[in-house]
Parts: C-alpha cells; sequence; structure tokens
C-alpha cells in the first residue's frame, strides 16, 4: 500500500495545534504564574531601585522557568491515557521522528508566545532594551532546549503514578548547563564583553539534546507502551 | 510448505509473563487464515494481552510468532489493525478529525468524505462535530469501530479485535459482521476476542485459552 509521509506530518501538526488550542488554559495557568511571581518579586525587595536592577534578570528568568516547568511533565501523559502514542507507534513514521515534530510544536505553540511578555515585564522592571534584546534571543533557544529535556523526563515518568514529584527533580540538573551559558551572555553583555563564545555554546547544548532526546524519548516510550 | 507459512499465522510454544505472573507458558496456536478466528476464556486468561503480543505492544519472553511468513516489524505494524477495548480517541478533538487525523497517521488519504460515509453506515453521521468527551460509550465504540470501514483497510493482512461487541447495539453489531464478511472474503485474517455465545459467521475457528 502507498504511503503518503505528508500526510502524516499534516495531520500530526494538526491534532498537536487543535490540542493546544482547546486546552488554552494550560497557557494561561503559565502566564498567571508568570505575572504573579514578577509582581510579587519587587514588592518583597522593597522600594530600593538599586537592589531591584541587581535581581531584575535574574526575576524574569526565574519566573519563565518555574511557570514552564510544571508543563514540561505533561508533554505524552494525555496521549498515553488516550492511547495516541499507541497510534504514533503504529505510524509508518519513526517514532524519534514524530516526538521530535511534537516538542518542535509544544516549543511553538507554548512557549514562544510567552518570549512576547517578556519584553513588557522586563519594561515593568526596568531592565535597558539591550538585554531585553539578548534575554529574547536566549529564551527562544533555551526553552527549545527544556522542551527537549522535559520531553526526556516526561517520557521517563509515563508508567509512574505520581509524576508530579520525579520531573522537577530529573529536568533542573539536565537544564543547568541552559542557564549557565544563557546568564553567561547577559552578563557579558552587562560587563561590555563578547556574548557570542556563550551564546555558541548554549546552541551547542541545544544540538546536543536535538539529537539525544528523540532517541531517549522514543525508547522510553516504547518500554513505557510495552510494559 | 513455505506458500502456507506465507499467509498463516502461528504460534509456536510462546510463554509470557507481566510482572510475576505467568499468563502463558507453551502455547501452541495455529490461526484460520483467511478466516474468522474467536478467541474465548475467562477474564483474566490473557485474551488481551495475546492480542497485544501479536500486535508487537507485548514481547514474548520464549517462542516465536510467524505472522504471514517473515513479515518485518515494520511492515506487519502497516499491515494489521487492533481496536483495543477501551477507546483510542483523543477526548479534545471531534469524531471526525480524530478519525481524519488517525488516516493520516497511517500515511492514507485524509479525505474526508470517505470518513462521512464510514460514519453514516454505522449510523452515527450526526455525532461527527461532536467532542469525543460528550459522546457516549456506544458512539465512542462506533467511532472506533468505523476505522474498519475505509477502502485502505479492507487492503490491510489482519484486524485485531478487542471486545468489538461491547457497548455496541442491534444495528451496530449487524453492520460489523456485515464488514467483517466482507473482509474475509477478501482474503483478511480476523483476530477477535468474545464472549458472546452464538456466533452468526460461517467460516469460523474458536480458539480457548
Amino acid at each position: 500500500m502507498k504511503i503518503n509521509f505528508k500526510n502524516i506530518l499534516i495531520a500530526l501538526i494538526e491534532k498537536e495545534f487543535k490540542s493546544y488550542l482547546r486546552s488554552i488554559n494550560n497557557f494561561m495557568n503559565i502566564i498567571v504564574f508568570m505575572i504573579a511571581i514578577i509582581i510579587l518579586f519587587p514588592l518583597t525587595v522593597g522600594p530600593s531601585e538599586e537592589k531591584l536592577t541587581l535581581v531584575s534578570n535574574a526575576i524574569v528568568w526565574i519566573a519563565l522557568i518555574v511557570s514552564i516547568i510544571p508543563t514540561l511533565d505533561k508533554i505524552y501523559i494525555s496521549d498515553f491515557k488516550n492511547g495516541w502514542l499507541e497510534q504514533y507507534y503504529y505510524s509508518p513514521l519513526l517514532l524519534e521522528i514524530i516526538i521530535l515534530i511534537k516538542c518542535f510544536v509544544f516549543w511553538f505553540f507554548l512557549i514562544i508566545p510567552l518570549t512576547i511578555f517578556i519584553p513588557i515585564f522586563s519594561i515593568l522592571l526596568n531592565i535597558p532594551f539591550l538585554i531585553i534584546f539578548w534575554n529574547i534571543i536566549i529564551f527562544a533557544i533555551g526553552s527549545l532546549g527544556f522542551c527537549l529535556i522535559g520531553s526526556i523526563c516526561s517520557s521517563l515518568t509515563l508508567g509512574t503514578k505520581s509524576t508530579n514529584l520525579i520531573s522537577p527533580l530529573l529536568i533542573l540538573p539536565l537544564a543547568i548547563p541552559i542557564f549557565i551559558f544563557g546568564n553567561g551572555v547577559v552578563e557579558a553583555v552587562k560587563s561590555n564583553y563578547d556574548p557570542l563564545p556563550n551564546l555558541y555554546l548554549l546552541i551547542t547544548v541545544c544540538l546536543i539534546l536535538l539529537i539525544i532526546s528523540p532517541l531517549i524519548s522514543a525508547y522510553s516510550i516504547k518500554i513505557a507502551l510495552t510494559k | 510448505m513455505t506458500s502456507r507459512l506465507k499467509d498463516n499465522m502461528i504460534l509456536k510454544n510462546i510463554s509470557l509473563t507481566r510482572g510475576l505472573k505467568t499468563i502463558f507458558s507453551s502455547l501452541n496456536i495455529e490461526f484460520l487464515c483467511p478466516g474468522l478466528n474467536i478467541i474465548k476464556g475467562e477474564n483474566g486468561s490473557g485474551k488481551t494481552s495475546l492480542l497485544m503480543m501479536i500486535s508487537t505492544l507485548l514481547q514474548e519472553d520464549t517462542g516465536t510468532i510467524i505472522r504471514f511468513g517473515k513479515l518485518k516489524k515494520n511492515d506487519w505494524l502497516n499491515e494489521h489493525i487492533l481496536i483495543k477495548q477501551n477507546s483510542s480517541l483523543s477526548d479534545e478533538l471531534t469524531i471526525e478529525e480524530n478519525l481524519k487525523i488517525w488516516c493520516g497517521l497511517k500515511g492514507w488519504d485524509l479525505n474526508t468524505d470517505k470518513i462521512e460515509k464510514s460514519l453514516k453506515n454505522f449510523g452515527i453521521l450526526k455525532y461527527k462535530n461532536f467532542l469525543v468527551s460528550e459522546c457516549s460509550s456506544g458512539i465512542k465504540k462506533k467511532a472506533e469501530l468505523s476505522k474498519l470501514n475505509f477502502d485502505e483497510s479492507f487492503k490491510l493482512k489482519c484486524w485485531l479485535l478487542d471486545e468489538p461487541l461491547n457497548h455496541l447495539d442491534e444495528n451496530g453489531k449487524l453492520f460489523l459482521k456485515k464488514i467483517m464478511d466482507k473482509f474475509i472474503n477478501m482474503n483478511g485474517t480476523i483476530l477477535q476476542t468474545s464472549h458472546e455465545k452464538k456466533i452468526n459467521h460461517k467460516n469460523f475457528k474458536i480458539i480457548k485459552l
């Protein structure tokens, strides 16, 4: 029988797109959580502009990361319960490629809209424009890395009952390189050094994850399905 | 001998354990190909596990499964459908979208006409724009079974049906029988688990676990 690979891609993207569109409360959760953190931080630091400029960049980053992590371990869980992961397994397209597409769609529909909010929050926290610009670039690249790490952790915890305990513990250590190189870029810009070396390292980490993550995820999904 | 093996499905000396429980030990079955095979057994006797094992979702501990000669795993995945007992439709999508995306994932034609035709045959065309979460279990089952009613499904080698008659009304059962007969006439093999006593098909083999 003739297999049309274009149709597989169309179907996959259509399914992901519609699922995200209909569960928009997930996205709203992230935004509300993020706004809460960013509003609460200046209140607790106190009315000193010096202190705030010292920590403002960190606040934006922490707010973004903390609000994303709870959604990362839910990439596969609903598909696993619905039996769609099995349908992916039966598809003629390699499971690794399907996972890669799923991660990209997740990144595109949940994380990229968040980057719109970075300039807004950064203005609220009095962050200079040059750093806002770099923050957006780093976040766009780094969040792809987060999604790929999330994919590994989400697939590893598919069979277990209490996923929300294990996933953050798995995600945080793996995410440290992204934190370090991401912050390195901003620190370099602040002190007038060349930010590119750190940016290249950040891209390297993401490229390595791009290769490793689908392989590990596909392997652990197959284990979860055939258990 | 080789030609006979080519269109046969044989389990040789299979044993399977899940966790600590032994489900089969040294199981030998030769299925009727083409034809209808009805797998019977008590609850927990391993009917679903048998289907999942044949469909490669479970890995047998020992023994060999001959799936139509030596089909490669990827070819076998494209040559059969497994309809499980509980629905595998996404709650967030409508019935039509579910079926369309399912066809797409198989690499088949994405034509909505054939989906409408299939739903119409099962008598659930009016529910096509309902979200799956709003549908009753009978309608979900019919939507699931209408995957079998596409032109491409009849060209496959094998259908694995896990209790397809659950939740179905009389019309649904009649139409399912009709498409099963059509598939067998087109040289298809069906493995079906069932608790029904009365079997209306002409040519079938009962396998007791």
